[in-house]
């Protein structure tokens, strides 16, 4: 029997050494080897905190994106035009300045082409370098290169007051023929110069080839100038102006003394060619400016010099996210209002470079007397002299009557730097109506064709 | 008397009559499988919750990218269209990817021209017009063109008069 219960006695045993053993190892190991499954809830818990990470990144870069859509971003381009314009002011200020100061030197006329650019590539290489370092500054490159063309005209005129005659004294010549493109006519006229009713007054011509003529009459009537056209179609117009002495008329703008006048529209209408031409030069005074693209003939005009009327330049455009190369034309700036740049045009260059004044003219006395007893006619007598650096070449002495009216003018030819006036207005018909102040000018043109003036005024009762 | 299991007799035996451990042991089992099903549920809840609003996300985003892109397309074009342009390049800074995921630009030309944005996984596509001026002397050659998302360059050629948008060779 001992034998039967033996081996169980010893199972019991076993047992409860095994049982006691695996308590020691519980006591002696926190984590049961059977609770490690517990590591699943960790493991998923993980993957669950990943994923809502996943999704705040998400929700991130959505809200960064409508960020996005808000952002208007149009400061390249701006920045770009705007130096694009800049390029456009400073080549045109260039352009205009040398035009204007660079215009004399040389007697041929290529070799004042060479000048006028050697100084218009020096401007815009100064201005260039100026422009580098400005956008320098703001992390930019931008340059402009020396023009790469051309587009030449001429410019004539007279720059010092006197009368709209050639410089050989005509008051019947043509500044310019076959004419296509005018880029700038402007005019100041001297009022108390212009002739006192439209008959004999100043006129500039515009004629085409198949002789169409726009015509432009400027006169002083009642102190009020009055500029008139009238077309080959038979419709005519005019505008006035009485500030000043001085009236300033603009054909290309259409415009007298600064204000518009829808009569100079015939200036838009210009055929493709046509001769500029004027008449009776003598009955205005003043300064005017004409530059013309290519042209068949120019008259004698004070000055006559070529002109840049358009320069082609290239730039270039660096920010960091743009680039922009353009090519531009660029016209010069309109000068602003036209002024004397000399009184008589001292510094009017006379073809050779060389400058020379006008001449001076004195009125010693004017005066009148009764031709005849108890009758209405008079006599105007004229004294003076003038004087000139080289040499006198015609006098003009006009009679004015009180209302500006133009009653006669006489001339007289010299070849002499000094010489006397004497003159008499014979038998003026004077009726008590017309008695006031009458006016007397007297203006003398050298060789080079200046000009001097002088007045005075006598009364008549 | 019911019949006594000869097993039943052993565990008896060896527990002597202690019932109460089986019952820790079906709680624990019984924990375990709730906690996973909780877990597996909530990981497949929020994955899907997560790819859900990718897709949103992605859907929100592309047409602000497209947006973008046409809007640097257009500055080109107005550039070009500036009388003497040469030569535009824009340099168009986009992302590399939109919530997570690269995309995809398809430009197509001729006269109607616009762009497609693209994702695989999830699946999108977007598509914005792209607005020329009228009288522009810049074109979109017809025809299809792909490149992948991120700096794209713009570039126009005055002699040619053709707008291309390319990647950024330069990174």
């Amino acid at each position: 029997m001992a034998d039967v219960t033996a081996p169980g006695r010893r199972r019991d045993r076993a047992d409860r050494a095994d049982r006691a053993a695996r308590m020691d190892r519980a006591t002696a190991d926190p984590v049961p080897a059977d609770d490690q499954r517990g590591q699943l809830i960790l493991v998923a818990g993980l993957a669950l905190a990943l994923s809502f990470v996943a999704l705040v990144l998400i929700l991130n870069s959505a809200v960064y994106t409508e960020n996005l859509a808000t952002r208007g971003d149009d400061a390249p381009t701006t920045d770009a035009l705007a130096y694009r314009e800049d390029v456009r002011q400073g080549v045109a200020g260039a352009i205009e300045y040398s035009n204007r100061h660079n215009n004399a030197s040389g007697s041929e006329r290529e070799a004042r082409k060479t000048a006028l650019k050697t100084a218009l590539n020096r401007s815009i290489d100064e201005w260039n370098e100026l422009a580098v370092q400005h956008a320098a500054l703001g992390g930019r490159a931008a340059t402009v290169s020396e023009p790469t063309g051309y587009v030449w005209g001429t410019q004539l005129g007279q720059n010092g007051e006197r009368a709209f005659t050639d410089t050989d004294g005509s008051s019947a010549w043509s500044p310019a023929t076959g004419v296509s493109e005018m880029d700038r006519f402007r005019m100041s006229v001297n009022r108390s110069v212009l002739a006192g009713s439209r008959l004999d007054s100043f006129e500039l011509r515009f004629r085409n080839s198949v002789g169409d003529t726009w015509s432009l009459h400027v006169y002083n009537s009642g102190g009020t100038t009055w500029v008139h056209i009238d077309d080959f179609t038979g419709s005519e117009d005019r505008c006035g102006d009485t500030d000043g002495n001085h009236t300033e008329i603009d054909l290309v703008r259409g415009t007298v003394d600064g204000k518009d006048c829808s009569a100079l529209d015939f200036a838009d209408a210009s055929p493709s060619s046509y001769d500029i031409e004027i008449a009776n030069g003598d009955d205005a005074a003043g300064i005017y400016e004409l530059v013309v693209g290519p042209v068949a003939s120019t008259g004698n005009a004070p000055y006559a010099t070529p002109a840049i009327r358009a320069a082609t330049v290239k730039l270039d455009y660096e920010s960091p996210s743009l680039h922009y190369e353009s090519t531009l034309s660029v016209e010069p700036h309109d000068p602003g209002a036209i002024r004397a740049t000399g009184t008589g045009g001292s510094d009017v260059p006379d073809g050779d470079g060389s400058t020379d004044t006008p001449p001076s003219v004195t009125i010693d006395e004017a005066a009148s007397e009764h031709t005849e007893e108890n009758g209405n006619k008079h006599d105007f007598d004229v004294e003076g002299s003038v004087t000139d650096d080289t040499t006198v070449a015609s006098v003009e002495i006009k009679l004015y009557d009180p209302s500006g009216n133009l009653i006669g003018t006489k001339r007289q030819s010299f070849a002499s730097s000094s010489v006397t006036i004497d003159v008499t207005f014979d038998d003026v018909k004077i009726n008590n109506k017309d008695s006031g102040t009458y006016r007397v000018v007297v203006t003398a043109y050298d060789d080079a064709g200046q000009s001097g003036a002088d007045e005075w005024t006598v009364s008549v009762s | 008397m019911s019949p006594i299991d000869p097993v039943d007799r052993v565990l008896d035996r060896a527990f002597g009559h202690d019932d109460r451990a089986v019952s820790t042991t079906v709680s624990y089992a019984l924990n375990l499988s709730v906690a996973t099903i909780l877990m597996t549920s909530l990981l497949v809840a929020s994955a899907g919750f997560v790819d859900d609003q990718r897709e949103r996300a992605i859907r929100t985003e592309l047409p602000v990218l497209g947006g973008q892109l046409a809007d640097d397309v257009s500055t080109a074009d107005r550039l070009a269209n500036t009388p003497g342009t040469d030569s535009v390049v824009i340099t168009s800074d986009l992302p590399q990817e939109v919530a997570g995921r690269t995309y995809e630009i398809t430009v197509r030309g001729g006269t109607d021209p616009h762009l497609l944005l693209s994702t695989t996984d999830p699946t999108v596509v977007v598509g914005v017009n792209l607005t020329l001026l009228e009288g522009s002397p810049a074109s979109i050659p017809a025809g299809e063109t792909s490149l992948s998302g991120g700096t794209v360059e713009i570039e126009y050629d005055g002699s040619t008069g053709i707008l291309e948008i390319t990647e950024n060779t330069d990174g």
